[in-house]
């Protein structure tokens, strides 16, 4: 019985955070999930937990996360960009304002892989805790793990940015071009590694579908109404790799996580560990208004 | 002499003359047809090789494009494909060998031969030169081989095969900047080979030049024996009764028993003539005693 209450608050809940996203006009639908190979992936949309199914869009900020058994989810975009998400890997599509320039992807943690048709450059491409991708001429992959991050030039070059403590640009490491076929390592302790090939290790390591050539599955996909399915309620382990994120990333969920609050044992995971994420105590526990205001008629 | 002894003599000797007049012609035929069986399955492996070659190179390479950034894979060289697709065909006729060689190759392994060289420098004097069939000595007998150039035959091909700077850049981590660059389109890069020992053919030849030859003389044999047989139950047998049934009539013993002749053939006609001939000294005798 008591589940049962959970699951219909948590309905509840996400159709209300929808609602009211998609009435202040925040969704624009950007990609389209074409491929889900292997284990289950989810979608955090808002503040709802979805599961991933082929067909579904994708609108900006949406949050992607790959279980260990996925193999690939593979995005494509308008325009003939694709952003393929290995195994163990949180990405959040389109981090930025619906309209305007907002990078292709935040790569959080794990493997991804985007391959543009034509070169793009200017602003953030891809982006990351650790390193930017500011221009890209085909094929990168880029994985995150922890404080390294890793990047593989795989076909044309990739201008990176590589970043200091909370996601600034680090005055020492400038903008760096990594040529067709080179890889570059940027370390725990923030320095960068350039070599002309990978190494095995990583290779090894590489989820075996990016090194495969898929093509298109769009058009597969065109004018079907393909909705992602509900898949419970988002509890604070679901978030909470975001909310201890950078700060160019978690100040943006204090708005948009704010009606999780509602439900207490969010409230009460998210105050258990405040010391983490302290930019919600405003929130959690707001100024009270003083006691000359309070008496004004 | 017994006319049957003159007969199988007579015999003996057709057999004889004819039995080595067509075991010297089907003996060259056979070894002939042998070699050309074999030549024929030589280029069914060299075409078969092509048409490998043609699939890795349309069909497979691309879809490995995107892992041979990685790591290098064999599989998406045409040659490597055809080579280990002919590994197979080795395995059950081991008597066939299969080489790519080239002048200049990626593969050290591959580098032509100096009688493979010649080879390539005579395709490559000789546009139009479609195949090259020949013997050559080997320190395990005679061989003989078949032999076709390799051209390049489309330009996606020298994306490898160019400049190092082209090329795969896990290829060049492989074999080095050194080998396997600088070719151009329809050039003679490089022989395809098919060699088979020349013992081969001659046993396959003498195997069915005996069988032939076998063949042959049971024929004869059974020819021979039915002649003797026939020679013997139409004509000898028929002949001797009827000498020795004429010893006994000019001996007088005109009670002898008639003759009488198994069929209306020459002997049966002679044996009627003999009879007439009976009655006729039997007249006389009588009209001499009367």
């Amino acid at each position: 019985m008591k589940r049962l209450t959970a699951w219909i608050w948590a309905a509840a809940l996400s159709l209300s955070v929808c609602s009211g996203a998609a009435a202040s006009g925040r969704d624009l639908v950007v990609a389209t999930i074409t491929i889900v190979d292997g284990g289950p992936a989810t979608v955090i949309h808002a503040a709802s937990k979805l599961s991933s199914l082929e067909g579904a869009s994708i609108s900006n900020e949406d949050i992607i996360e790959t279980s260990s058994t996925t193999s690939v989810l593979r995005l494509e975009f308008n325009g003939g960009l694709t952003l393929d998400v290995g195994p163990s890997s949180r990405v959040m599509v389109k981090p930025g304002p619906a309209a305007g320039e907002a990078p292709v992807a935040y790569l959080l943690d794990g493997w991804a892989k985007l391959s543009v048709s034509q070169s793009l450059a200017g602003k953030a491409v891809l982006t990351s805790p650790a390193l930017d991708v500011t221009a890209v001429d085909r094929d990168l992959v880029l994985h995150v793990k922890g404080g390294e991050s890793e990047l593989f030039a795989e076909s044309g070059g990739v201008q990176v940015q590589v970043l200091g403590k909370h996601g600034k640009a680090s005055p020492t490491n400038s903008s760096t071009k990594v040529d067709r076929g080179n890889f570059m390592a940027r370390h725990q302790d923030g320095t960068v590694d350039v070599s002309s090939r990978p190494g095995q290790a990583f290779v090894q390591s590489v989820p075996r579908a990016f090194m495969d050539t898929l093509p298109s599955r769009l058009t597969l996909f065109t004018g079907k109404d393909i909705h992602l399915e509900p898949a419970g309620r988002l509890s604070y382990e679901d978030t909470q790799a975001w909310l201890n994120a950078e700060p160019r990333i978690r100040t943006r969920f204090l708005s948009r996580w704010k009606p999780l609050l509602q439900d207490e044992a969010f409230r009460r995971a998210l105050t258990a560990q405040l010391s983490l994420h302290p930019e919600w105590h405003p929130i959690l526990y707001p100024p009270k208004p003083h006691a000359n205001e309070a008496v004004k008629p | 002499m017994k006319l049957i002894l003159k007969f199988n003599l007579a015999f003996l000797v057709v057999f004889l003359i004819g039995l080595a007049v067509s075991g010297y012609v089907a003996r060259d035929l056979l070894q002939y047809n042998a070699q050309q069986e074999v030549l024929d399955t030589a280029g069914l492996m060299i075409e078969k090789a092509d048409a490998v070659r043609s699939y890795t190179s349309k069909q497979v390479a691309p879809l490995l494009q995107t892992q041979m950034k990685y790591t290098f894979l064999p599989q998406s060289v045409p040659s490597f494909a055809a080579i280990e697709v002919l590994k197979g065909f080795s395995e059950k006729h081991p008597e066939f060998t299969f080489k790519a060689a080239m002048l200049n190759p990626t593969n050290p392994r591959d580098r032509a031969l100096d009688w493979e060289a010649d080879l390539v420098n005579h395709f490559k004097q000789n546009p139009d030169a479609k195949q090259v069939i020949g013997q050559r000595d080997t320190p395990s007998g005679r061989s003989l081989y078949i032999a076709r150039p390799i051209r390049l035959p489309s330009a996606a091909c020298l994306q490898c095969h160019s400049t190092p700077s082209a090329a795969p850049e896990t290829m060049v981590e492989k074999y080095g900047p050194a080998n396997g660059f600088g070719w151009a389109m329809n050039d003679t890069l490089g022989v395809q080979v098919v060699s088979v020992p020349l013992a081969l053919p001659l046993a396959r030849a003498d195997k069915a030049w005996w069988t032939v030859m076998g063949m042959l003389t049971g024929v004869f044999l059974v020819i021979g024996l039915t002649l003797n047989l026939m020679l013997w139950k139409l004509v000898i047998q028929p002949v001797t009764r009827l000498s020795a049934l004429a010893d006994r009539v000019s001996m007088g013993e005109m009670e002898a028993p008639e003759f009488t002749a198994p069929a209306r053939d020459e002997i049966g006609v002679l044996s009627d003539s003999f009879s007439r001939m009976r009655k006729s000294l039997q007249h006389a005798m009588k009209l001499l005693e009367g």
